[in-house]
């Protein structure tokens, strides 16, 4: 297994099939830095097929390592000390997906690296050429710009924040095939006993979202009965997730879900600032507020001024008819 | 009799809708900690299990430590130094490592998925990394049976019934299924102390605590969009609103 001068990593992910936006997103901030650095791209993938490497080629991998036999997160690991070992990475980078999170760290101790997560910019200091990580503070609205003190820069992205490339289909690559050796694994995976097919919010052109002026179960139905309507899914601010209006999954913000439908629905959400880093740029935000100063107002592209029961209750009149 | 070691790692938090004196000290168990805690003292109900409780943090903390005793704990630990403040994951989850091969390798070690400042959810893999320790995310339900240990875990969509054997690291998203607060038979455990280690006692030295990432600078900025208010009687901005949704439908 041979690469050379591909100093930018990233780990790939795919399901049903089909390689996942994540992955396109990755291989686009990757093949940018790349660049500045002057150096290839690999992404590596968990037991991918002819048709996924080809489109990472096309989205900007120069080499695509697919992993097959033994495939669990460790194997992983163990993968990225081996490559190490072949060359040393400038820069490694995972999605903040369920999957990613769970590895990041780990190559993070593996590699000996300085891990940022979930960050909403990456660029190439022009200066000293290392990676400038940029990623939100828990106070609102302060962002920190983070470097890697070790050699090996490692962060993690979450989806909808990067974009991915316009795919080239004339683009070269190289895939290698590694069979990873059994590694210490004492899982055994008894039963899949709940298996909810979801529909990721990316596959929806419309999204609703809930929070704290929801102020009682009556309001919710107005919600539900109004998202029923126009076939939009219902998710919250982190509010919402705890006062119970919506399940954990269904929490949008930096930590939670990041989205990117064309029209998102705020109904009684105040904004906060890892709320609203969990919508896209691109989206276009519908605000339903009694509050002309909150945070979630002030980003809207339409503001509605308005309590929520009455004015659903109005909406749902109008549609109805 | 079968003896089962549960280690639950703790990250203090700041509490300002407590900071009623201006304290720069008040602080409270991360939620999702708590989470971890519970899930361990609901399995103490049913298993002779000793559970001990970790933290790195400022000494400010050992108030809040001292206070966890009310429950049926074992033992509670702080790592605290200077050389400490400002740790990034790399070096904390080094810490509780160093503290963990310390006090006594556990079967099953429980912490929060994520803290509710940074929310990085680091620390669970990389202890997990650190140890050579399984790592089970989302647990949702733990159970013991002899030496092998039966949960319910989550990852993206699907739930698994995961059976293996110790040890592992198992973190914890969600409320556990049994929510309430364990019983507080202990209240005179209070009395308690925690054992405080420096980084001296535990073998680091002033190299290891250097974190690997570093800020190097804060910023805010204003998202400008300006969009345009809806306005006329609630009838007119229900129309208007329905337009808009069509045109987006």
């Amino acid at each position: 297994m041979l690469f050379e001068n591909a100093r930018v990593w990233v780990f790939g992910e795919h399901s049903n099939g089909v390689l996942s936006g994540i992955s396109h997103q990755l291989l686009g901030i990757a093949s940018k830095l790349a660049k500045k650095i002057k150096s290839k791209v690999i992404i590596i993938l968990i037991e991918s097929n002819e048709t996924i490497n080809r489109e990472c080629i096309g989205y900007g991998a120069d080499y695509v390592i697919n992993v097959s036999l033994y495939t669990n997160i460790e194997s992983l690991v163990d993968l990225a000390d081996k490559m190490n070992l072949i060359e040393e990475p400038d820069i490694v980078i995972c999605g903040s997906t369920e999957w990613g999170i769970n590895l990041a760290p780990r190559l993070a101790v593996k590699l000996c690296a300085g891990l940022t997560a979930n960050c909403v910019d990456l660029e190439i200091c022009s200066e000293t050429g290392r990676l400038l990580q940029t990623r939100p503070t828990s106070f609102n609205n302060l962002f920190a710009t983070i470097i890697s003190t070790s050699k090996i820069q490692m962060a993690t992205i979450k989806p909808n924040i990067f974009s991915p490339n316009t795919i080239d289909n004339y683009k070269k690559g190289q895939v290698l095939e590694y069979q990873s050796p059994k590694f210490k694994n004492g899982f055994t995976l008894q039963k899949i006993i709940q298996c909810i097919e979801e529909k990721g919010p990316d596959n929806n052109q419309i999204v609703i979202g809930v929070g704290n002026g929801i102020v009682d179960y009556h309001v919710l139905k107005l919600v539900e009965s109004f998202a029923n309507l126009i076939h939009a899914p219902i998710y919250g601010s982190r509010e919402a997730v705890a006062k119970g209006l919506v399940g954990f999954d269904r929490q949008i913000g930096i930590t939670g879900k990041t989205i990117n439908p064309k029209l998102y629905i705020a109904i009684g959400i105040s904004g906060s600032h890892n709320h609203l880093l969990g919508i896209s740029k691109t989206t276009k935000i519908v605000a339903i507020n009694t509050d002309i100063e909150s945070e979630m107002v002030k980003a809207a592209d339409y503001k509605i001024i308005s309590d929520a029961k009455d004015f659903l209750k109005m909406v749902l009149q109008k549609m109805v008819v | 009799m079968i003896f089962m070691k549960i280690i639950v790692c703790i990250k203090g938090i700041a509490d300002s809708k407590i900071s009623k004196n201006d304290s720069d000290d008040e602080h409270k168990v991360g939620t999702k900690d708590m989470y971890a805690l519970k899930t361990a003292l609901a399995l103490k109900e049913k298993h002779p299990i000793d559970i001990d409780i970790i933290c790195m943090a400022p000494h400010s903390l050992c108030g809040v430590l001292k206070s966890l005793y009310i429950y049926d704990i074992n033992k509670i630990y702080l790592a605290t130094d200077s050389l400490f403040a400002g740790a990034d994951t790399f070096v904390t989850s080094f810490v509780l490592q160093k503290m963990i091969e310390k006090i006594g390798m556990a079967d099953i070690i429980l912490c929060g998925k994520s803290s509710d400042d940074s929310g990085t959810a680091q620390i669970g893999p990389s202890l997990a990394e650190r140890l050579d320790y399984q790592l089970i995310s989302n647990i949702s339900s733990l159970e013991i049976d002899g030496h092998h240990i039966r949960c319910e875990s989550s990852l993206e969509k699907i739930k698994y019934i995961i059976e293996t054997k110790q040890p592992i690291v198992g973190t914890i998203d969600c409320p556990p299924i049994d929510n309430r607060y364990p019983s507080l038979r202990n209240i005179l455990r209070q009395k308690k102390d925690i054992t405080i280690f420096n980084a001296k006692d535990l073998g680091i030295s002033e190299n290891q605590t250097q974190s690997k990432t570093k800020v190097l600078k804060l910023f805010s900025y204003e998202k400008a969009k300006n969009g345009e208010f809806i306005t006329g009687d609630i009838s007119d901005i229900a129309i208007k609103f329905i337009d808009i949704i069509n045109l987006y439908n």
